[in-house]
């Protein structure tokens, strides 16, 4: 997947005061975004909520943006960072609210996916993957979904390769285990 | 390698030229290679079929658009709370200025009254006053209810600008946190096994 071939332009005009190249990114990842949000914190709203701050930080940080990375990686590493920020925000506002259950309602869906034709697939992959350890998740959903590359993975979590892949490893197998168990 | 492992490294393309030779001479032998194959395969066949998803036009619209509202209205934000601070600065100076020259010249006023109102009085009076004054303990008997209220109703004019900062909902508790804060909080919970952290 080829991301970064107008990135450079991209950046260069937004820094030079041209809004409309900002919305051009935005338009280009905030999918990107999104679907990791949602797939790693696993609802609509908090999704929602990371692709806003994300945007945020492009916005407020491009200009410190020097390509020394790819803008994508760039863009993975804070939304990587925003959705697990979330969650601890999610965490804590459940001591604030005194909700402590652990369950997500799989709201939201109607009016965000065009393709909706296997709607309870999609929820009962969302509940899978809410079902494992954040790390494995995480890797999970960056290799199977975002399709980035273990390098990628590693710099964007800071974590070896070897690591990475031994979490992906158990990851599938769960998810396999979970699957099966589903259609018991 | 167990054959698990094996099978997920073959389907993630992770496996080198000679692992991937040797893999898939054994496939052609091994019924439990298969098998095993199949299965993971079937799975990733589900997972990929989640990767077109596609955001709807109405919704993916909204977002850019709800950002540009946010960014707008968040330098209005911090310029209306600028402002607020600085009218309630300037409106407590005023307060605690009017405040003290009401408070002086009450007391100069009123020490002169009282000064004649006491040379008018004799000794006796002087004592039922002396008495009637230690007995009052409750404002109620110096001040009906009707003027204390018009009286705060005067003197308690509030900025309502002010007054919304003070509206603290969950949002002004959790929702403007910054990273480090949410991290310190969320680690001091953590250490006080007040909260499990999120399964790493």
């Amino acid at each position: 997947m080829n991301y970064n071939s107008d990135d450079y332009e991209l950046v260069k005009d937004f820094l030079s005061g041209n809004q409309q190249a900002f919305n051009n990114l935005a338009r280009k990842y905030q999918e990107k975004i999104y679907w990791h949000a949602r797939r790693i914190v696993g609802d609509h709203d908090d999704a929602h909520d990371v692709v806003q701050q994300v945007l945020l930080v492009m916005y407020n940080k491009l200009s410190s943006f020097n390509f020394s990375s790819l803008l994508y990686t760039w863009i993975f590493k804070i939304t990587y960072t925003r959705s697990l920020n979330q969650l601890k925000k999610r965490k804590l506002k459940r001591i604030v609210t005194f909700n402590f259950s652990d369950d997500i309602e799989n709201i939201g869906y109607e009016n965000v996916i065009d393709n909706l034709e296997n709607k309870e697939e999609i929820v009962r992959m969302e509940k899978i993957l809410n079902k494992l350890p954040l790390k494995q998740r995480e890797v999970f959903v960056m290799r199977n979904f975002d399709e980035l590359a273990y390098e990628e993975i590693s710099k964007i979590t800071g974590r070896s390769i070897g690591t990475l892949k031994t979490n992906y490893f158990h990851a599938f197998k769960k998810i396999k285990e979970l699957m099966d168990n589903n259609e018991d | 390698m167990k054959i698990e492992e094996r099978v997920v490294k073959y389907l993630d393309d992770d496996l080198t030229l000679e692992e991937r030779a040797a893999f898939e001479k054994e496939l052609k032998s091994s019924e439990e290679l298969k098998r095993v194959l199949e299965n993971f395969t079937g799975v990733k066949e589900k997972i990929n079929r989640q990767k077109n998803l596609k955001l709807s036009s109405d919704y993916a619209n909204s977002i850019l658009f709800d950002f540009h509202k946010k960014a707008g209205y968040r330098k209005k934000e911090t310029l209306r709370k600028s402002l607020s601070y600085a009218f309630g600065l300037i409106l407590l100076i005023l307060i605690g200025i009017s405040v003290q020259k009401i408070f002086f010249n009450n007391l100069v006023n009123n020490s002169v009254d009282l000064e004649k109102f006491t040379q008018a009085l004799d000794e006796n009076q002087k004592l039922d006053l002396l008495e009637s004054l230690n007995n009052s303990n409750d404002l109620s008997d110096i001040i009906s209810d009707e003027e204390y209220v018009d009286l705060l109703e005067k003197n308690l004019i509030v900025n309502e600008n002010i007054l919304e900062n003070y509206d603290i909902g969950y949002k002004d508790l959790i929702g403007n946190l910054s990273d480090n804060e949410v991290n310190k909080i969320y680690n001091e919970l953590i250490s006080k096994n007040i909260l499990k952290e999120v399964p790493l």
